[in-house]
């Protein structure tokens, strides 16, 4: 009987495929319905009961078409005109804000690796700090500044064509970045604790070497299974600060006050979008890192 | 000589105790009733009768200011700071002792993952905080149910949420104390799991879930705070119509809810309406903070390694 060769390599990239495709499948339904979810319930007096027929009808006449909409349209709104320029708003700072946290965070974190004592408590205090704390931090030493001086340096909020980019930026990177650099500081300090560091250090390598052939390597892959995290915790600060600063994001669509499920299911999808754009480009980012800094 | 770490846990837990004390008698102790509105106050001055609007600056009369119906903020605070003390603590003990039943369960009985590693880890990349945006939203918002029942549907909301992590990680954790020798050999004389729980897990458990819990008690603080921004309020939320347009107002002047509905306040010369109630939330922070790095500090200093470089 001949050998059976198989090409284990190309199942594997067949079964990755499919297990991503899932994924989204996954990812798309759970949007539909949890665009849907203020539908299921109603509230008669004193009494919450669950009814799942407006919200199911709700999602099939998005998917379907209805009223001589296509499937998947949404109607003229105030605002949704701008729906391209607000996604571009919101996918530039996610983009920007991720980037941000991987070029500083992880330099920072290995160099933090050797602090202790008081700046080590001020930056993890920073780190439980909930954003919009952060925000009215932010503000109010903006709007003290003028108060005194009459020179307004950073918009705090936006209004109108008045957008505020700094601010935002800075409390959406700052958490992420603060919990990026104490991972990335405990993790360092793992490693430094292994042989392999000892032998380099017997072998009389200069610490650089060692920190960029032996300790950045072996951090890679870590960072690499903690991108879903900050990309998450970036993507659900989004949301808070996009509000709190008035900014022009398509987070604003989401708004439950003014309901309607088409465009609140078409937001949550572009969100997804969004959040696998930033998510791929930081992968991409760490792989051109480690290609330049951590090879053979 | 008092050690550093010591002395913080110390002062984080006399912080403690007295938002415990605060949040006790807090209603029994505030200057006015919570209902007490004074939109227009009278002061005669100097012989000379000056009108102050409301919101108020804070004053003799008033500590923290009022707010924007004449209320005092001071028994606001002292009214909604119950639930921001002993709510977090129930939400995060019920997620810490379902967590760890289902995640030793999960790993004593073997159990494996039923779907791959790339859908959990994507599934992972789904923020909490729009989950719960949408989950709670229309529960709380304008509905004639007592507050004490909203608290309990939205924190029974949040267990849910919460128990995952803490499932998978115990489970992780179980899995790893299933290979030390001790085990293998109690097990193979027939104990069970109760014993094994007991005698086994628990003990190399018990530091691991004291850090959990006070690492979820401020994420889940910082929850609530993210989710009040978004107009969900723990407690309810009362929605109406204002000149400005609509204002979403806590139902149960919880502190976090209290911080998060003046969005406005710094840039409209409102000083006091954010920075009175954000004081006290700073200061309850801090108590769970010093805790937290008191314990990081012990843990720390018993097991690890000495770095090479």
């Amino acid at each position: 009987m001949l050998p059976l060769e198989v090409n284990t390599e190309k199942i594997s990239v067949y079964a990755r495929m499919w297990k991503y495709l899932l994924l989204f499948f996954i990812l798309f339904v759970s949007a539909l319905c949890l665009a849907a979810f203020p539908l299921f319930f109603r509230v008669e007096g004193e009494v919450i009961s669950f009814d799942w027929e407006p919200g199911m009808e709700a999602i099939l006449q998005f998917l379907t078409g209805t009223d001589g909409h296509a499937p998947g349209s949404v109607r003229d709104l105030t605002d949704y005109s701008n729906f391209g320029e607000m996604f571009g708003y919101s996918a530039f700072t996610l983009w920007f804000a991720g980037t941000l946290v991987l070029l500083v965070g992880v330099p920072a974190g290995m160099f933090f690796s050797k602090i202790s004592g008081w700046p080590k408590s001020v930056v993890g205090f920073l780190g439980i700090i909930p954003d919009f704390v952060l925000a009215i931090f932010l503000q109010l030493v903006v709007i003290l500044i003028y108060r005194k001086s009459g020179i307004l340096v950073l918009e705090v909020a936006s209004v109108y064509d008045q957008v505020a980019w700094v601010l935002p930026m800075i409390t959406l990177t700052l958490v992420p970045l603060v919990y990026l650099v104490q991972f990335v500081s405990g993790r360092t300090r793992q490693i430094l604790t292994e042989d392999f560091i000892r032998t380099a250090k017997a072998k009389g390598l200069s610490r650089i070497k060692i920190y960029m052939h032996h300790v950045f390597r072996n951090l890679l892959p870590s960072i690499r299974g903690q991108l879903h995290q900050l990309n998450a915790t970036l993507l659900g600060n989004l949301l808070i600060i996009e509000y709190w600063f008035n900014s022009p994001g398509i987070t604003r669509f989401l708004d439950t006050r003014d309901y309607y499920y088409p465009l609140m299911a078409k937001t949550l999808i572009c969100l997804i979008l969004i959040y696998w754009i930033a998510y791929g480009w930081m992968r991409l980012l760490l792989w051109l890192i480690g290609k330049r800094l951590a090879h053979d | 000589m008092i050690k550093s770490g010591k002395l913080a846990m110390w002062i984080g837990v006399g912080m403690l105790g007295i938002f415990v004390l605060l949040a006790w008698v807090g209603p029994a102790i505030a200057p006015y009733a919570p209902d007490h509105e004074q939109a227009v106050e009278f002061k005669k001055i100097n012989g000379i009768t000056e009108v102050s609007t409301a919101p108020s600056p804070p004053s003799k009369e008033h500590w923290f200011g009022t707010d924007r119906y004449g209320r005092d903020l001071l028994t606001l605070y002292l009214y909604g700071l119950k639930y921001t003390v002993f709510v977090p603590v129930v939400i995060v003990f019920l997620q810490l002792f379902l967590g760890v039943s289902l995640g030793c369960w999960a790993g004593l009985s073997g159990r494996r993952r039923p779907v791959s590693h790339q859908v959990t880890g994507g599934l992972g990349s789904i923020p909490v905080i729009i989950v719960l945006y949408f989950l709670l939203y229309r529960l709380g918002t304008n509905t004639p149910v007592p507050v004490i029942y909203l608290i309990l549907l939205q924190g029974g909301i949040l267990v849910v949420m919460g128990i995952g992590p803490v499932a998978s990680a115990i489970q992780q954790r179980t899995e790893e104390l299933k290979e030390r020798l001790s085990f293998k050999v109690s097990l193979y004389l027939g104990a069970s799991h109760r014993w094994l729980f007991r005698k086994h897990l628990f003990p190399f458990l018990k530091e691991d879930l004291m850090l959990l819990f006070l690492k979820s008690m401020i994420s889940t603080l910082n929850l609530i705070g993210q989710l009040s921004v978004l107009g969900v309020f723990l407690g309810g939320t009362i929605e109406k119509v204002s000149p400005t347009g609509m204002e979403s107002v806590s139902r149960s002047f919880e502190t976090i809810g209290l911080i998060a509905q003046e969005r406005g306040a710094l840039i409209a010369g409102h000083d006091w309406l954010i920075l009175s109630p954000l004081a006290g939330y700073l200061l309850l922070l801090s108590a769970w903070y010093l805790l937290l790095s008191a314990m990081e500090k012990k843990t720390e200093g018993k097991y690890s390694l000495y770095p090479h470089l």
